[in-house]
């Protein structure tokens, strides 16, 4: 764990409010982008987040400090999304996503079809596979820090993203965002 | 070396988890079988187009509203009771602290013009007889609806009967307001003591005591049987916390 980690753990143990606000900014975005990937909608991703820090903060007394903060938030976040999966059955909405602002309207309308194309394919794919891949490319998380947060061997890790990226690939391919 | 082999490596090369040796075996598989320039290739394009996909702005608002519902626990401190911590290596402190109850339990009486209950002596000696006890705990109720406060009440009732003790540890951020409803439980107030000063007894009128407690406090409030002749109730007391307007807790506690 880092120290600055370390230090914000302790401040939100002694009840610091600023240092409850200074980890929700700190882990917010990535926790509330893997949310989003796995279950494709952004008001299931914030309400995913936000359950996230509630449990985060609800078990800070009992964090055991040899494993990282990043890899325990994710872990909790990806049992609350695939929970949340399993709660709302498999439907999904699909919608325009609106990112970091781009100025370019041909640009931006270019990204929305990406995005749509691309999340499309992801929930196309087994809730494991498209776990890995958000881990991986969207939180951009090593093999081994997949295989804390999923506690799965890293060889299980590895042979997912295979299999995930073989079959994204044939989705994409299906639906024009890439070419053989 | 295998198809598969060479597909691991490639793999790992476009997740930058290649070392030095696998580097220098995948640059000779490579070499030595071309059509897997392709799929490196084609692994290449897949990673680009999703590198592409912008990384999403979470809602406005939302680390602020996930903040402001944060309830913070306490810091952890082990919890004693005023048994546990009776311990022979504590006999000073505990007849210190005995010595306090006694002294406030008679104040309260001379306050109340009231002479002084038969059994007044047996105030102490009681609560070594181990009393049977029952606890609420407050806590995980609390935790949901009131981040500002924890704690636990425990009711005691000595083996000679007639008494009973409600034990307070409350652990609250703001000023909150306790009420222990006595109506319907045949019990009537007769003392309160604090471990330390920080507790106020705000009334103890029409079968209703009322306290205010902010921070971390332990007080016990002394209950008998409103008919001398009683030795056990069979109705709740009832207890609410409130901050304010805000009704933080209400439960009940029954005698053992």
């Amino acid at each position: 764990m880092s120290r600055e980690d370390a230090a914000l753990i302790e401040r939100c143990r002694n009840g610091d409010r600023h240092a409850v606000q200074a980890l929700v900014d700190r882990y917010q975005r990535p926790v509330f982008n893997a949310a989003y990937r796995i279950l494709g909608n952004r008001e299931d991703a914030a309400d995913a987040t936000q359950v996230t820090f509630m449990k985060v903060f609800e078990n800070l007394q009992g964090y055991d400090a040899q494993y990282k903060l990043f890899s325990w938030i994710y872990r909790i976040a990806v049992n609350e999304s695939i929970s949340q999966l399993q709660r709302n059955g498999s439907t999904h909405v699909l919608e325009e996503e609106s990112s970091a602002s781009d100025d370019d309207p041909e640009r931006a309308a270019g990204h929305a079809v990406l995005c749509r194309r691309m999340q499309a394919g992801l929930m196309a794919l087994p809730e494991e596979y498209r776990v890995v891949l958000a881990l991986r490319h969207f939180s951009e998380c090593s093999y081994e820090q997949i295989g804390e947060i999923l506690e799965l061997p890293e060889k299980t890790v590895k042979s997912r993203i295979y299999i995930a990226r073989q079959q994204l690939k044939k989705l994409l391919v299906a639906n024009g965002v890439l070419w053989e | 070396m295998s198809v598969d082999r060479a597909t691991w490596l490639l793999h790992a090369e476009l997740d930058g988890e290649l070392g030095p040796a696998d580097r220098a075996e995948l640059e000779s598989l490579l070499e030595s079988q071309p059509e897997l320039h392709q799929e490196r290739l084609e692994l290449a394009r897949l990673a680009q187009v999703i590198a592409r996909v912008p990384e999403l702005d979470p809602p406005p608002g939302l680390a602020a509203r996930i903040a402001s519902q944060v309830s913070l626990p306490p810091p952890q401190r082990p919890r004693r009771t005023f048994f546990d911590w009776f311990q022979p290596r504590n006999a000073l402190p505990f007849a210190t602290f005995a010595a306090g109850i006694a002294v406030a339990a008679g104040a309260f009486w001379i306050l109340q013009f009231e002479p002084l209950p038969g059994d007044n002596g047996e105030l102490v000696g009681s609560i070594l007889r181990e009393p049977t006890r029952v606890q609420l705990q407050l806590q995980d109720q609390l935790r949901r609806v009131a981040p500002r406060i924890d704690g636990e009440v425990t009711m005691v009732t000595p083996p000679s009967g007639g008494r009973r003790f409600l034990e307070f540890e409350l652990n609250s951020s703001t000023p909150v307001d306790i009420s222990i409803d006595l109506a319907a439980s045949g019990l009537d107030f007769e003392g309160f003591a604090q471990r330390e000063a920080g507790v106020d007894l705000l009334s103890t009128s029409a079968g209703r005591v009322s306290l205010r407690s902010q921070g971390e406090h332990q007080f016990t409030v002394f209950l008998r049987a409103a008919d001398e002749g009683e030795g056990s109730t069979a109705s709740p007391i009832g207890v609410s916390i409130s901050a304010g307007e805000e009704r933080l807790f209400q439960g009940a506690i029954e005698a053992p």
